[in-house]
């Protein structure tokens, strides 16, 4: 932050810092490989392929390169031949790289717990939207806006549950957030047994609402995910210093004459913008999950809040694109869940290796200090040797 | 809110050589679920003094200043600024709020948090320019924390985090500064240091008031003094208002205390 100023670094050992610098390396050399692996389509390797929906996306006329290849399912993703693959990788990376930034703020805020109310208030608006857009004209139930306006409503409407509760009753936050999150819940599993037991509400699949299918993501919604993804992280950017006063000290910031209920709505607006969008990819029980994880994770790297936005994101986009990676690959694994596994694998490893507070760093300080205070054997000279 | 700033408020109609007071606070009352915190209290502060703020836990001490700065609403009463509502004098008004009020896990640094104080001038979207981070900078160096500008501010003691908060206030250039107990819990050369700054900012022509617990201490650092205890007990020139029976009259049972005070006016050196 301090740029352009010489600021003296006090007691800032040389030491750490070159050993943040070579972790940073080896974090994102290991990351950038992986992802090298998946998208730089491997050369050799025909491009034309079957889509895993069965459906023929490009095919070139001088035929299958080897056929076996294109048939094992793991080289087909990893060589993305398929167009379905690419677009939805792209898409959830997209998502979990604005996810990423996103969530850095509503952590430091400490409003994390708000994403999941969100997502699981967004359930029975989906079904309201399908029942809906059923009754004005059966047949269109399924069209994809249409339930997300739903979701976001609904979404919407628990968030503000949540602070009426908070505002005007002694139920302490998490209490009503736990309460909303339920009530929401339960309103809308109820009405999805009754969606279910319509003849159109089978075919619907909204049942991907909770479990998330990235494969059903097209052309289309990508660059919808993109776009809304983009107009997040934007937002985060414009506003950084804003939501960073607000986040760090809100009285301060009031005094200040910021409007913060405003900018929290703005912080909550862009929180079920993600939900929504990642609703349909990794479900709404794990979309929290998109939020938190990275933001958690780039806490383990850095003290600085741009970093931390900026290597978030890089988690979030890594986690998801891996984790597309691999339940396309590995037929009948639940994308989200996928997505969430290699997220969390990625904390994980922060958790142990991270710069800031990593386990391994500070057993091996616990190490040398108890070293250090033993006699050294390392300092006796070599003919010590017994008398 | 870049035009509520001083400058703008100063060329204000009622303007001329005799300045309406600082603060000037009349018939404040405020409730939390009808329970009054602090009762019909009026106030006019003094131009260009330290003023401390006394009384025992739960007198109400924060909750006057947050009234004052429109942070809760207030029951009843009327708080004027150099004159005007508070909402029209932000650019005026520094604030130090109490330590603990924020996360110091926060990942930003000493500077970072100065320039926080800035942000009004800077304004919406735009960017902590290096412009404005040589002036957190400099404030900064008035605490004596320059050195420090770049640390993280958890690996800073609960001083150094102290005079980061001044800092910040500093870089508003304010005319008039309410703090919250800035005292609380530092260390000896940081007491130093803010004592320093509360006369500098005096002889500059501002006007301060603190939030202070500790009574030994009140009449070699302040000017004025506030006695507060859900009403107010009185208020004015130290000399004239610290006296064991108002002490008395404001911490009511709490005798252990009030004998030492008392002792130190009786028989202390100077009577």
């Amino acid at each position: 932050m301090a740029r352009g100023i010489r600021t003296p670094r006090t007691a800032a050992p040389n030491a750490a810092r070159r050993r943040r610098r070579v972790m940073f390396g080896v974090m994102f050399g290991v990351m950038f490989g992986v992802m090298s692996a998946l998208i730089v389509p491997r050369a050799g390797v025909a491009r034309d392929g079957v889509a895993r929906d069965g459906e023929r996306i490009e095919s070139h006329a001088d035929g299958p390169a080897d056929a076996s290849s294109l048939h094992d399912p793991f080289v087909r993703v990893i060589t993305l031949s398929d167009h379905n693959t690419r677009v939805v990788l792209l898409g959830t990376m997209a998502l979990g790289a604005s996810g990423g930034v996103i969530g850095v703020f509503m952590l430091l805020r400490k409003q994390t717990l708000v994403g999941d109310v969100v997502s699981h208030a967004a359930l029975p608006g989906v079904a309201i939207a399908f029942l809906a857009m059923e009754w004005i004209e059966p047949g269109t139930g399924k069209s994809l806006p249409g339930l997300l306006v739903g979701a976001a409503l609904s979404g919407i409407a628990g968030v503000l549950c949540v602070q009426a509760i908070g505002r005007w009753t002694r139920v302490k936050e998490d209490a009503a957030l736990a309460v909303v999150l339920s009530v929401f819940f339960g309103v809308g599993i109820a009405l999805f047994t009754i969606v279910q037991r319509l003849p159109s509400g089978n075919a619907a699949g909204l049942a991907h609402f909770i479990y998330g299918k990235a494969a059903a993501m097209k052309a289309d919604d990508v660059w919808f995910i993109g776009g809304a993804a983009m107009l997040a992280v934007a937002t985060c950017a414009a506003l950084f210093k804003e939501f960073r006063l607000v986040a760090f000290d809100a009285r301060f910031a009031a005094v200040q004459g910021w409007p913060v209920a405003v900018l929290d709505s703005v912080l909550m607006g862009l929180v079920v913008l993600i939900c929504v969008i990642g609703l349909r990819s990794v479900g709404l029980l794990l979309v929290v999950a998109m939020l938190t994880v990275p933001a958690a994770a780039a806490q383990c790297w850095s003290e600085r809040l741009a970093t931390m936005g900026v290597i978030a994101a890089m988690f979030g986009a890594f986690g998801a694109g891996l984790g597309v990676a691999i339940s396309a690959a590995v037929p009948r694994v639940a994308t989200g869940a996928t997505i969430v596994l290699c997220g969390s694998a990625v904390f994980l490893a922060s958790l142990a290796v991270g710069t800031r507070h990593g386990l391994v760093w500070r057993f091996a300080r616990a190490a040398r200090r108890e070293a250090s205070s033993m006699p050294s054997a390392e300092e006796g000279h070599p003919g010590q040797g017994g008398p | 809110m870049r035009a509520s700033n001083g400058a703008a408020a100063r060329t204000g109609p009622d303007d001329g050589r005799s300045e309406p007071s600082p603060l000037s606070i009349r018939d404040l009352t405020v409730a939390y679920h009808l329970k009054p915190v602090i009762w019909d209290i009026d106030y006019e502060a003094p131009s260009g003094r330290l003023i401390a703020i006394v009384g025992p836990n739960g007198a109400g001490k924060s909750t006057m200043l947050a009234a004052c700065l429109d942070l809760i609403p207030r029951t009843t009463g009327e708080v004027r600024i150099f004159g005007r509502p508070f909402r029209s004098q932000r650019g005026r008004v520094g604030y130090v709020p109490q330590r603990e009020s924020v996360d110091w896990d926060f990942p930003v640094s000493a500077l970072d948090v100065v320039a926080m104080g800035l942000y009004h001038r800077i304004g919406w979207c735009r960017p902590v320019t290096r412009r404005y981070r040589r002036e957190a900078l400099a404030a900064l160096e008035r605490v004596g924390m320059a050195e420090f500008a770049s640390r993280q501010i958890r690996q800073l003691s609960g001083g150094q985090q102290q005079r980061v908060f001044l800092a910040r206030a500093l870089a508003q250039d304010a005319d008039l500064y309410l703090m919250d107990e800035p005292f609380a819990g530092v260390d000896a050369a940081t007491e130093l240091v803010i004592v320093d700054l509360l006369r500098d900012l005096r002889s500059s022509g501002k006007t301060v008031l603190v939030v202070h617990h500790d009574l030994q201490t009140v009449e070699e650092y302040f000017d004025e003094v506030v006695l507060l205890n859900m009403r107010l007990v009185a208020a004015g020139p130290v000399e004239q208002v610290f006296t064991p029976q108002n002490l008395r009259k404001t911490y009511g049972g709490r005798l252990a205390l009030l004998d030492r005070v008392g002792n130190r006016f009786t028989f202390g050196p100077g009577e």
